[in-house]
């Protein structure tokens, strides 16, 4: 799964063409990543990837790269 | 207090820092001086305990959001029986300690409705209580503790006795109120008050939101109204189409809960309905209704 299929998961989510991932990348670079679109990260996430995640590790994502380690623990390598 | 707290959410949660910014705003210095009155005994000398009950809060707000989203598309609770519901949760320690009693705590502060709530209770219950010659109360399904805590505070003479099917729930609850001095005036029972009616019965009477984790809500109210003495007053409120792990009666307009108060007994005296947040179109919202009943 390349940089660019999880990029375009998160330009749609957040409605910004121009969001470029860095794994620093939180809530506090990009407008509106509020509880509910952080939610709505995760649902896209879910179903692009055909996977789940546990409330848990919805909760520890502070971070674009908490995100990735937790994509490798299900088998989901992307590399920024 | 606040400042700490404010910190510690967004490093934890940082598409949550803007919660506590949000409610300052919308309710002002009173709403600070509140939150930093409860923060304080709680947590100003133990700052694991602090970062323990965001992250609980953290988990039991996204945990309602996610299952907010599946309720716009679907319309229905997730079926699930009392008996599972008290299994994941109310009897399940890990999970009441981790999650859902620092959520529910600290949602009474940065949830719009909640709080909402909290202040239609002190306008317009806790004059009720106060101008009373005996001010004992019941509070059923006391969750953190937090309105046995609120009815305590509202003179030296109140005394309260609390009742719940929950160990965890009542040993924070404990805990909670000896932290704010209150113990000596505050008793608990582990019981079910349906399965085993009290018989003693009280002048003032709280069940907050409760009515949805429940199956049989109506059954419930009635065994409330018997623990309501004649020309008493209760206050009682439901959670309304607001998912929840532990939400099994959906209720999806405060009539449903008004009508089943008066099937049970009760007089509806006056009640306020509010929403968590408005909807973008015409999606169910969470949303709260209180009554003052007697």
């Amino acid at each position: 799964m390349t940089r660019e299929f999880l990029e375009n998961i998160f330009r749609e989510v957040f409605e910004n063409e121009a969001l470029v991932l860095r794994g620093d990348l939180s809530a506090k670079d990009v407008d509106g990543w509020d509880s509910f679109n952080h939610i709505n990260l995760i649902v896209m996430l879910e179903e692009s990837y055909k996977i789940t995640f546990e409330t848990e590790e919805i909760a520890s994502m502070a971070n674009v790269g908490d995100l990735i380690t937790i994509l490798r623990t299900k088998g989901i390598d992307v590399s920024l | 207090m606040i400042e700490r707290f404010e910190r510690s959410l967004a490093g934890i949660a940082p598409y949550m820092a803007g919660a506590v910014a949000r409610s300052r705003a919308l309710f002002g210095p009173d709403w600070e001086e509140d939150f930093e009155k409860t923060l304080a005994p709680l947590f100003a000398d133990d700052p694991d305990a602090l970062e323990k009950a965001i992250k609980g809060y953290v988990r039991f707000a996204l945990d309602a959001t996610r299952l907010q989203k599946k309720f716009e598309r679907d319309r229905v609770y997730a079926p699930k029986s009392y008996e599972e519901a008290s299994s994941e949760v109310y009897h399940n320690e890990e999970y009441m300690n981790s999650l859902y009693i620092p959520g529910i705590l600290l949602s009474h502060y940065l949830w719009k409705h909640h709080y909402n709530q909290l202040i239609y209770f002190r306008n317009t219950f806790a004059p009720l209580v106060k101008k009373s010659k005996t001010q004992e109360f019941c509070d059923i399904g006391i969750g953190s503790g937090f309105y046995s805590r609120q009815m305590l505070a509202l003179g030296p003479e109140v005394r309260g006795k609390a009742f719940d099917i929950s160990e965890p729930a009542v040993r924070y609850a404990t805990h909670h109120l000896q932290r704010f001095g209150l113990l000596d005036r505050w008793e608990y029972e582990l019981r079910d008050v349906v399965a085993v009616p009290p018989e003693a019965q009280w002048p003032f009477l709280v069940s907050v939101e409760v009515l949805e984790h429940l199956e049989d809500p109506t059954t419930f109210l009635r065994a409330l109204r018997r623990m309501l003495r004649p020309g008493g007053h209760g206050f009682i409120t439901a959670a309304i189409t607001a998912p929840n792990a532990d939400h099994i009666y959906l209720y999806n307009d405060s009539r449903e809960v008004r009508d089943q108060l008066v099937e049970a007994g009760f007089q509806v005296l006056q009640f306020q309905e509010d929403i968590a947040y408005k909807p973008k179109k015409d999606e169910p919202v969470p949303r709260l209704a209180a009554f003052i009943v007697t």
